[in-house]
């Protein structure tokens, strides 16, 4: 059996095994290059379902992206060839060594976990982006993908083409991990993206009856091990969801979902042990990481998301919502609550008065977080089309993930500087009264979507502009 | 305009104070660590430091006063009085009879094996025999003497004298004549003869007879002898002042009686006589000097001048004037006698007069004299008897003891002078021997820091009581602090300053009571002055070596990323970067 070899389209180099051995290259990227291609050419014939393809079909990052006709990707015929054992060359079929590889895979793992964990030792921090199916984790990245701007490939919309409409980012995929790879300055970052739904269904609903098993959580087992921060995306409009059935139920239950990956992380990161038998795994999890003093020692990002398409007529602000459904007193339901603005609330009171359990989550298991609001893209209310480069609280917020302040230990963790906040502001009573309920804005907001502006160029396009020039 | 938003920073007015704050608190680290690490180094500061220790000194005293009172020299218990010379030997003389030579060699034997009352018998006899014989009654004298028939020594010695031709030796000696006018033993005999008598009358005889013939005759004999040539011998060296008079017949040896034993019994009858008087004339004859001495180094003449005046003229102390014009005219000339008991008895007498000091500088010149009498006394502590020894033991341990204690002289105590002292006294001798040895540690002990340590194990080792050795401690570390303290006043550097009132503090323990002086030292040391030595601690910092330095400001500069990083932090979780991006957006 002849050895199949790639040329690496970042180093130039040959790739025999699972990835390059100059630099972080995968043969996946590679083969997967060649079937994106072999793939969006079927979609523009009209050839291929555009809903089976992965939407963010390109593990290893988009700028990466190879010219499949002037590099020396294995050609179609060699497609098959994925799976098998390359270097020894043993392999006498195409379907034997696929095979083997399904067998050997954990139930439930998914796709791309391999990869993840060639990079992390290769000196790549993971970030893990976690939220409910359409609260904008992939929307989010992309846009910091965009803003960083280390991505100039990105910068074409038509390359994200198969993966977006005009609403944005499709659902991502629930069978493999997306992750994309940053370096800034001497740091590599990989961002990992999942499907929302797989964080759904770490924990039941409440129409759900069934319990929690091992295998819903053990996509998240080995990223938990590896992973340097957290993004939780909490749809700030969905969180007042006033639909009924499944999706207004899963919108309304965001924070607790947000408050129960935080406790999986952390049971999975310190302790990941066996439940007994007399207990469900749900409850032992819960147990174990309220057992488990120490705290979560990865900055946890919370970002609102959404947070611009607030209204006047936005329900409340000072209790979880999901108190009120069913049955919302009459009084409370008409009360008139005033809505939330990103540009002039503080995202700490608003994460403070508006997710109290998952904020008490935080503090309890949690060294750093903070919150703050994020908008990735907006809808001109003229047209209802997405506005180009209007996204706002992307690139600054991810900064603060990977900064030092984030990764220095020191003795003031957020619980303790929240507590001196507090206790100062007993010398300053007028302040007082933020700690009980959601104060007015600190400051008028004479346009609270100024995101929209279409003449308003993207901090990463005028960037680009600079490098350009 | 910057091309891309920024996060918002810790603002400038945070920032600075917050640095100010970390540059005061490392500021002051260092000036702590400095102050401490040279808390240590105290044996440079211990070197200029003058160690008095007035405390320590008073209580020595106290405890030398309370165990050694001061006696006064009124009666024979306290002065010493010299014994009767030896007895004759019959191999120098010649012309004795057979019969008599037979009886005195008989009674030496049998005073030799202890049979008194059978020598006295056999030279009694003699002596009855033939009334012109002087050798024979004047043994028995001697012998009846010693054996403390006072009545009968006397009177044996009286017909002795009127034997001998003491009245042709007197005429000889004040003609200034030599020995030669008159037999050599002759002499020597009326000089025994009238030692015997006077001693026996000097303690108060059956006769009441005054002493004063029998005292003062023998001295003026002694000129026969130095007009003849003949020296004395101490210590086997010749000598003019310190004649030896051998006995009628012997050689002069070691236990020969001596010059200073006739003086020494002279001045004691003049001290014990309280009711001696003579007349102006013979007052003005012996008291008159020529004179100019300084008070410094005659000082007794000071004092017989003055007692001698007649504006100061007391009758009842008049014995005492004359005890005084003796005892200048022996020291006058020359050292203190080398001779235990008159050094004893002339220090007794000095003690005495020290209340008549007409001056300071004349007290002064009896406190030389009486030092050294005092080490005469103590030289010679070994020749005195057993009783004797017992009678000087206080006077010298008391004044050795309290020279040493006030820092004039070394401790020479011997074993012998403590064995001779009474029980309590010789306790409290033990115990100043043992703080006076250990005061001389002092600066080794201030040096190594280590004093409770070494008071401690001094203490087990002396077997001293917890309580007096308590309280000598406590005085000795004020004393220490004190003397730390007081150097305080001469620094000029702040660092010093400072370092020796921590160190001055440092040696009291927290039942001791804070000298006053140390309080004071540390109230001038005011706050003022502590911050200008941080600074100046600071400042020289800079002088450091480069690695001192460099290490500070690393540690400096760590601590303020850490500070910044918290400040970061804080920040990062009140701030809105949303609103950092919009605000961004607008100002584009």
């Amino acid at each position: 059996m002849m050895a199949h070899t790639w040329t690496c389209p970042e180093c130039k180099g040959t790739i025999r095994g699972e990835s390059c051995n100059d630099c972080t290259v995968f043969r996946d990227e590679v083969v997967g290059v060649a079937r994106e291609s072999r793939e969006r050419e079927s979609v523009d014939a009209g050839v291929v379902d555009p809903e089976s393809i992965s939407p963010m079909g390109l593990p290893g990052g988009r700028d990466e992206l190879p010219d499949a006709e002037t590099h020396a990707a294995p050609s179609s015929e060699a497609w098959p060839e994925r799976g098998s054992s390359i270097e020894s060359g043993e392999a006498s079929s195409h379907e034997e060594p696929v095979r083997a590889e399904e067998e050997q895979k954990r139930e439930g793992q998914l796709d791309g976990e391999e990869q993840i964990r060639v990079l992390v030792d290769k000196g790549y921090e993971p970030i893990l982006v976690a939220g409910v199916g359409g609260c904008g984790k992939s929307e989010f990245i992309q846009r910091y993908l965009l803003e960083s701007e280390r991505h100039q490939a990105l910068q074409n919309e038509n390359v994200l083409g198969g993966r977006r409409d005009e609403r944005g980012a499709r659902p991502t995929t629930e069978e493999r991990f997306e992750w994309y790879r940053v370096e800034v300055g001497d740091r590599k970052q990989l961002i990992v993206d999942v499907a929302g739904e797989l964080f759904r269904r770490t924990r039941p609903t409440g129409d759900e009856e069934h319990e929690v098993t091992q295998d819903q959580i053990e996509f998240l087992r080995q990223v938990a091990k590896d992973v340097r921060g957290i993004v939780l995306m909490l749809d700030l409009k969905g969180l007042w969801d006033q639909r009924s059935g499944h999706f207004g139920d899963v919108n309304r239950e965001q924070a607790k979902t947000l408050a129960w990956i935080v406790k999986l992380i952390k049971y999975l990161r310190e302790d990941d042990s066996e439940p007994p038998p007399v207990l469900g795994l749900h409850d032992h999890i819960d147990i174990q990481a309220n057992s488990i003093k120490k705290k979560l020692d990865v900055p946890v990002l919370v970002l609102f998301s959404r947070s611009d398409e607030m209204t006047e007529e936005q329900p409340p602000t000072e209790n979880e919502p999901s108190r009120f459904r069913g049955e919302l007193p009459d009084e409370l339901r008409t009360r008139k609550r005033r809505c939330i603005r990103p540009g002039a609330d503080s995202p700490l009171l608003v994460g403070i008065h508006c997710a109290p359990r998952l904020h008490g989550t935080l503090l309890r298991h949690v060294r750093y977080f903070r919150y703050d609001f994020s908008q990735s893209l907006a809808v001109d209310p003229a047209t209802s089309k997405h506005v180009p480069d209007s996204s706002c609280g992307v690139l600054l917020n991810m900064e603060w993930l990977w900064s030092r302040a984030t990764r220095a230990g020191g003795f003031m963790t957020t619980s303790r500087w929240l507590a001196l906040e507090k206790a100062l502001d007993c010398l300053r009573p007028w302040r007082l009264s933020r700690w009980s309920r959601l104060p007015e804005p600190e400051k008028a907001d004479p346009s609270p979507r100024p995101c929209l502006s279409p003449s308003s160029p993207t901090p990463a396009g005028e960037a680009l502009e600079e490098v350009v020039r | 305009m910057s091309t891309r938003p920024q996060a918002p920073g810790v603002p400038v007015a945070t920032w600075l104070l917050a640095a100010l704050a970390a540059a005061i608190g490392v500021g002051a680290g260092l000036a702590t660590v400095r102050g401490r690490s040279q808390v240590g180094e105290t044996s440079t500061l211990v070197d200029g430091v003058i160690v008095r220790t007035p405390r320590v000194e008073s209580l020595e005293r106290r405890w030398v006063a309370t165990a050694f009172p001061e006696e006064r020299p009124d009666s024979a218990d306290t002065c010493l009085v010299a014994p009767e010379g030896p007895l004759a030997c019959l191999e120098g003389l010649d012309g004795l009879s057979p019969v008599e030579e037979g009886a005195v060699s008989e009674a030496l034997r049998h005073q030799g094996n202890g049979k008194h009352q059978v020598a006295e018998s056999v030279l009694a006899s003699v002596v009855r025999e033939d009334p012109d014989r002087w050798l024979s009654p004047l043994v028995l004298g001697m012998l009846l003497s010693r054996n403390g028939k006072a009545a009968e020594a006397e009177r044996m010695l009286d017909q002795c004298l009127e034997r001998l031709p003491t009245r042709a030796i007197l005429d000889a000696a004040h003609a200034n004549e030599k020995t030669a006018s008159q037999e050599l033993h002759l002499v020597q005999a009326a000089i025994h003869a009238y030692h015997a008598r006077g001693r026996i009358q000097l303690l108060d005889a059956p006769s009441k007879a005054p002493p004063w013939i029998s005292l003062k005759n023998p001295i003026g004999s002694l000129k026969l002898l130095a007009n003849d040539g003949r020296v004395g011998m101490f210590d086997e060296q010749p000598t003019w002042t310190e004649l030896t008079i051998a006995a009628p017949g012997c050689q002069p040896t070691q236990g020969s009686l001596r010059s200073y034993d006739l003086y020494n019994n002279l001045l004691v009858a003049y001290m014990l006589k309280t009711d001696y008087h003579d007349t102006w004339a013979e007052r003005e004859e012996e008291f008159a000097r020529e004179d100019l001495s300084d008070p410094l180094i005659n000082p007794l003449l000071s004092i017989l001048r003055h007692l001698s005046d007649r504006e100061n003229w007391k009758v009842e102390r008049e014995h005492l004037v004359w005890a005084v014009s003796n005892a200048e005219r022996l020291l006058k000339v020359g050292p203190a006698p080398r001779d235990a008991r008159l050094s004893f008895n002339l220090l007794v007498l000095l003690e005495q007069v020290d209340e008549f000091a007409p001056d300071d500088a004349t007290r002064e010149g009896l406190e030389r004299r009486r030092e050294q009498l005092t080490i005469e006394v103590a030289n010679g502590f070994e020749r005195l008897t057993s009783d004797e020894r017992h009678k000087v033991a206080p006077l010298l341990a008391r004044r050795q003891l309290m020279a040493a204690v006030e820092g004039k002289d070394d401790l020479r105590l011997d074993d012998e002078v403590v064995m001779a002292l009474p029980g309590d006294q010789a306790e409290v001798a033990r115990r100043l021997t043992w703080s006076l040895s250990h005061r001389g540690r002092l600066r080794e002990m201030l040096a190594k820091g280590r004093l409770d340590e070494e008071l401690a194990q001094s203490a087990t080792e002396a077997s001293l009581g917890s309580e007096a050795t308590a309280e000598w401690s406590s005085a000795l570390r004020r004393d220490l602090a004190v003397s730390t303290a007081a150097r305080v006043s001469v620094e000029t550097d702040p660092d010093v300053q400072a370092r020796l009132i921590h160190h001055a503090r440092g040696l009291l323990s927290p039942e001791d009571r804070v000298p006053e002086s140390v309080q004071a030292a540390s109230a001038s040391f005011s706050l003022a002055r502590r911050l200008h030595w941080e600074v100046r601690s600071l400042a020289e910092a800079e002088r450091a070596p480069v690695l001192v330095g460099g290490a500070c400001f690393v540690m400096m500069a760590w601590l303020l990323g850490r500070l910044r990083t918290q400040l970061l932090r804080r920040r990062a979780l009140f701030a809105s970067y949303y609103r950092a991006e919009l605000d961004w957006k607008r100002r584009r």
